[in-house]
């Protein structure tokens, strides 16, 4: 990087990876424990940068507030709303000559990957932040390894007999359940919950998502009850809270939780039921679904596995 | 929903969607639909687009009853959103899935 001002410009829309961009802009999709432009601005204002005008038209209002003015990198920084996704030829056109002007960059690959692109499919968007891993667990506060290539949080819960395969992200907060089986390439985000006996492995789950027990997430993006297969596109609601939730809704985080809660709120009925029921449906198909109780029965024997924190 | 007899194979299909609404009437239209000379229930979810744990529920309480009965179930063409309910839930390790 030649000058100290950054113009950055987001991403508008992405044919190949637009459910990325249904609840939140592209730049602010969960990548790597951050978004892709905190990611960014943290590197730009590595290599220097002290100026930084982010140039979004795809809710700059949620951008701005995800950036705020620039304190959290130690730059100048503003948000402007454009009309449309600027040209970058045409930016760098409008530049003064000289010692001013500005260097436009585009988020179409983040500035310490440069061999990945971002957003030709969500298989290139999962193996990106899977590269940045190890380089986004330096950078971020209280992440450690705790074991090769696994990486956790702050206030982290892991189930003793939970098993967890490099590389991994485990973020702040995040509960794993008694017999989870978590790896290998997975990035949990913060204060997610992972119940009993889920697998999950070549997933990205989103901040405050609940997996349900027994449950087995593959190559796919879950985001609160929103599920996305990251080889075909394909995206569905899943209606059954107990299968996958979001957890911000149910008025606390997991780590919030106490010993005996799984989460909070109203949702810890249903999700207890939900669990009886398909761990009987995994377990012994021949059962049907609706002969279990809605109350009562037996917690199965790994909730009482004793969970340790990884931050202590 | 549409049911149709061939041989020893019942074929069941034309079903938008499967959930708390109509989980039980499919069940039970199904199951009337089979005899005994049935041995094999096809299921054909190439246009269902929706499908929650009560329509998970019919499918597993009709599986049972072609199991009991020395048959087997399958499901047919799931869309993709149907095939990612069944992974995330584990049952396309108990049914016969048939993609194409």
């Amino acid at each position: 990087m030649s000058t100290l001002k950054i113009i950055l410009i987001c991403p508008a829309a992405r044919p190949a990876v637009a459910a990325l961009a249904i609840k939140q802009p592209l730049v602010l999709a969960p990548f790597a424990g951050l978004s892709v432009m905190e990611h960014a601005l943290h590197q730009l204002a590595a290599d220097g940068a002290k100026e930084i005008t982010i140039l979004a038209s795809d809710r700059p209002e949620a951008i701005r507030a995800a950036a705020g003015r620039g304190e959290q990198w130690g730059v100048k920084l503003q948000v402007v709303a454009a009309d449309g996704e600027p040209d970058p030829a045409a930016v760098r056109q409008a530049q003064p000559p000289g010692a001013g002007a500005a260097d436009v960059c585009t988020l179409e690959r983040l500035p310490q990957l440069p061999d990945h692109p971002l957003w030709e499919s969500y298989e290139a968007w999962f193996a990106a932040q899977v590269a940045l891993l190890p380089e986004s667990a330096e950078k971020l506060l209280g992440m450690r390894e705790i074991a090769p290539e696994v990486y956790a949080g702050l206030r982290s819960q892991v189930a003793g007999d939970a098993r967890l395969q490099g590389p991994c992200w485990i973020g702040a907060g995040v509960r794993i359940g008694a017999g989870a089986v978590i790896g290998p390439e997975v990035v949990i985000g913060d204060g997610s919950f992972v119940d009993d006996g889920a697998e999950v492995a070549h997933s990205v789950v989103a901040p405050q998502t609940y997996v349900g027990a027994h449950t087995e997430l593959r190559h796919s993006f879950a985001q609160g009850n929103a599920l996305l297969s990251l080889r075909s596109g394909s995206r569905t609601t899943i209606t059954d809270r107990f299968l996958l939730g979001d957890l911000a809704s149910g008025g606390r985080t997991a780590a919030e939780a106490g010993p005996g809660e799984k989460t909070g709120g109203g949702i810890r009925g249903l999700l207890d039921r939900g669990r009886r029921i398909l761990r009987r449906l995994v377990a012994d198909p021949e059962v049907e679904a609706k002969s279990a109780p809605a109350d009562g029965g037996p917690e199965t024997p790994g909730t009482k596995n004793e969970s340790r924190p990884v931050d202590d | 929903m549409t049911t149709k007899l061939e041989g020893t194979t019942l074929r069941v299909g034309g079903i938008a969607d499967l959930n708390a609404t109509n989980a039980t009437g499919f069940r039970d239209e199904t199951r009337a639909a089979l005899n005994t000379g049935t041995i094999t229930l096809e299921v054909d979810l190439s246009r269902t687009t929706f499908l929650d744990s009560s329509g998970l529920g019919a499918l597993i309480a009709l599986h049972k009853t072609m199991v009991s009965r020395g048959g087997s179930l399958r499901i047919i063409k799931p869309t993709p959103t149907v095939l990612q309910i069944l992974e995330l839930t584990r049952l396309h390790r108990v049914f016969e899935i048939v993609e194409t």
